[in-house]
């Protein structure tokens, strides 16, 4: 109890005083950024003794938080002073308060230097897609804060008339794992022929329109930085696209031997961005996996080889999972007609030969 | 000593966990949970993909002296109110940075667990919070035994950018049921509509089926879809799957059907309406009648019951030339429940039931509360006549003595 008495002895002369200072300087705490723990200097010897041997009179909040909960910690003691260190690491931005024996010491923790978040990719990027389009990427420059697509993401017509609901309303937001690319999913039952949401309000795309898609400043980075700047995607809606991938249909120019110039493919339709990088491989006259740079804009696929193209066959191998930007793939359109679906779950190879 | 005293008011709810050695973690996001018949809950990460399993024996405590509400005058209990500002207290963060996931009950204890994400980025740490007697507890999974399975794509060096998977799979439902568990979940690249079946225990050799779930929807067509929330229920004896899909359909298929590598189509048997996206479909025994039934909570509406019976006896939905569009709910008869602003829900005994909702008086708080089954209502929240003091009592529930909890 004898900290408690000095404490509040201080307390009080620093009500007299008017002044916190000369009390700041005597008991204080510090984050230590590199340990991620609090240092608090100040104390006598007995105090930390006092402290460390019942540590349920150290707590440490958010300050100002409206529960009196503190989070868990372990308490030791190092060079003269006692270190808190936080069993979840302290957010930086984040005011937070240790409380000796009912005293509370401010821990003020810097503010993070962020960069701003901007929008640098729109996958389909094509000036025209199918009303039927199932899936939109956004890329963002900087890790993403979830939680926020609902708000800051909005369809909107010529007449600037906001589409209502037009993207799937599920729990979880569909990010990649760096956080920087999000999948927006079109209401797959305002796309579907014949189920109810079709039925009730209609595609949310409509062929021969033109939209813009708004991607708002309420979406924020992983640090808490605003996007830079409304960002608005303009594009036009064509017909629909509801037939199977056809490989048989792709332009593939052969590439000269003995080059690295790259091997391009131009597809049949807008081929999804996300799922080509995965389920299109290039194999050698041996089977193995060509290796090389990757480049697609869904309309076509490019891979610049690490070595020089040799004479004879490669095949182009196409997983059946393979989808376009309307969920439709080689095997099956997305609503297919009763009795149609196709079994085969074996790849479709494409020959390739690079002449002599 | 005035602030001795508030000292130790305080301190009473910090945890401490002084020389304990923090084990790294094992999860890197936690999402839909499910337990077995016994300790072992499964945790859905996303981000890793897998589900791990982790025994809790030893772990999980006992609730059932914590009273739950009064069944009997149709009065659940707050055991939370502002669940997401204690929760940030607990893990030292701002409410706005608390993510609650899911939440699931394990039935012999009554004990609730949720999953919570602490943090908004890539870097969100994931943890499991027990509530204990009406307080909150941080789940040491480092002292469970675990287990895992993967549910995600092959990583190939093209999946990576970054040191980090592009392709995830957002795991929506986990459910258990005779020596398996069912992973239902939506890929942000492919639109997959595969069900996953995995024996447990995991075994070491990679024994998941993955089942591509088709629906019928109209006699034309026939449309390939995610499940989001599944459960397995006996229909006639026979085990069935009962699930929801994004776009809506209401679909049945016996188990005996999914086996590795079909392509299964499910019958489509009511629809849940457009605008509303299903969260969670939860068995329930009505101990009035004895029947059998499921709840299926929504985004976008009040929740609504089925009858098993009425599940195994619906006749497909019509379909064929000449047949009308669906504009509402439709097919096997959906029994509307008062619950809006639920956000997870499960079933805590034959008389209680557990959500995580937004207060019908203040939709910024978030409760952990009970409601009396099998209606899933609670009298406060609504405005009836009973509760009124010149109001009719046919029940009697004036008389009861005020309720004074544990």
């Amino acid at each position: 109890m004898a900290l408690v008495m000095k404490l509040a002895r201080r307390a009080l002369l620093a009500v007299f005083i008017a002044s916190p200072l000369p009390l700041a300087a005597d008991i204080a705490a510090r984050f230590d950024a590199e340990a991620g723990a609090v240092n608090v200097i100040g104390l006598e010897a007995t105090d930390r003794k006092e402290l460390l041997t019942s540590p349920e009179r150290i707590t440490l909040r958010v300050a100002g938080a409206s529960s009196v909960r503190g989070t868990p910690f372990e308490a030791s003691e190092s060079s003269g002073a006692l270190v808190i260190t936080p069993r979840f690491a302290l957010r930086l931005g984040t005011n937070y308060e240790l409380t000796l024996d009912g005293e509370a010491l401010p821990l003020v923790l810097p503010v993070p230097n962020a960069p701003t978040p901007k929008l640098v990719g729109v996958s389909p990027s094509q000036g025209v897609i199918p009303a039927n389009t199932l899936r939109i990427y956004l890329q963002f420059s900087e890790p993403m804060a979830r939680g926020h697509i609902r708000d800051a993401v909005t369809l909107l017509r010529a007449d600037g008339s906001e589409v209502p609901s037009p993207f799937l309303k599920l729990g979880p937001e569909l990010w990649d794992g760096s956080q920087t690319r999000v999948t927006l999913l079109f209401d797959p039952g305002r796309i579907k022929e014949g189920v109810g949401p079709n039925a009730a309000v209609g595609a949310p795309l409509v062929a021969g329109e033109t939209y813009r898609l708004l991607v708002g400043d309420a979406m924020k980075s992983a640090a808490d930085k605003t996007l830079s700047s409304d960002i608005a995607v303009s594009f036009r809606v064509g017909a629909a696209v509801q037939t199977p991938i056809d490989p048989s249909a792709w332009q593939i120019p052969t590439p000269p031997a003995g080059t690295q110039a790259p091997l391009t493919v131009a597809f049949d339709r807008i081929i999804d961005t996300g799922v080509v990088r995965r389920l299109v491989t290039l194999r050698d006259a041996d089977g193995h996996q060509v290796q090389g740079h990757i480049e697609t804009d869904g309309g076509g696929w490019s891979l610049t080889p690490e070595r020089p193209w040799n004479p004879g066959d490669y095949t182009l191998v196409i997983d059946p999972e393979l989808e376009d930007i309307s969920g439709n793939t080689p095997r099956v359109p997305f609503d297919a007609q009763a009795g149609t679906i196709g079994t085969t779950q074996t790849a479709i190879e494409r020959l390739i030969t690079i002449q002599p | 000593m005035s602030f001795s005293k508030k000292f130790l008011m305080s301190s009473a709810l910090s945890l401490a966990l002084t020389g304990t050695a923090m084990a790294e973690a094992a999860l890197k996001s936690a999402g839909a949970l499910a337990f077995d018949t016994g300790n072992t809950l499964f945790v859905g990460d996303g981000k890793a993909g897998l589900v791990h399993a982790f025994d809790l024996s030893g772990i999980v405590e006992d609730q059932s002296d914590y009273q739950l509400g009064r069944a009997q005058t149709f009065e659940g209990r707050t055991i939370f109110n502002n669940l997401d500002v204690e929760i940030a207290a607990l893990l030292g963060v701002e409410a706005a940075d608390v993510v609650i996931n899911d939440m699931v009950v394990h039935k012999p204890s009554k004990q609730v667990f949720l999953s919570v994400h602490r943090g908004h980025g890539p870097e969100a740490e994931a943890v499991i919070v027990s509530v204990n007697q009406g307080d909150l507890d941080l789940v040491d999974l480092a002292a469970a035994d675990h287990s895992s399975i993967s549910v995600g794509p092959v990583p190939t060096t093209e999946t990576f950018e970054f040191g980090q998977p592009l392709k995830t799979l957002a795991i929506t439902d986990i459910d258990y049921y005779n020596g398996e568990i069912l992973v239902a979940g939506l890929s942000n690249e492919e639109f997959s509509s595969k069900l996953r079946r995995i024996p447990f225990p995991f075994t070491d050799e990679v024994s998941t089926s993955s089942i591509e779930i088709w629906h019928a929807v109209h006699a034309q067509y026939e449309t390939r879809a995610p499940i989001i929330s599944q459960t397995v229920a006996e229909l006639d004896g026979v085990a069935t799957l009962i699930a929801v899909y994004a776009c809506t359909p209401i679909v049945r298929i016996p188990l005996t059907k999914l086996t590795d590598g079909a392509e299964v189509r499910g019958t489509m048997i009511g629809e849940m309406g457009f605008g509303n996206t299903p969260l969670d479909v939860v068995p329930y025994v009505n101990a009035w009648d004895g029947s059998e039934n499921v709840v299926v909570t929504n985004t976008n509406r009040s929740a609504a019951a089925l009858s098993l019976e009425a599940v195994a006896a619906a006749e497909e939905m019509p379909h064929g030339e000449g047949v009308q569009p669906v504009f509402s709910t439709a097919g096997v008869f959906q029994f509307p429940l008062p619950m809006s602003g639920t956000m997870h829900l499960d079933t805590l005994d034959e008389n209680y039931a557990v959500v995580v909702r937004r207060s019908p008086e203040d939709t910024r708080n978030i409760q952990l509360h009970t409601l009396p089954l099998p209606f899933f209502f609670d009298r406060a929240d609504h405005i009836v006549e009973m509760n009124f003091s010149d109001g009719p009592d046919p029940f009697g529930y004036k008389s009861a003595p005020p309720l004074d909890y544990n």
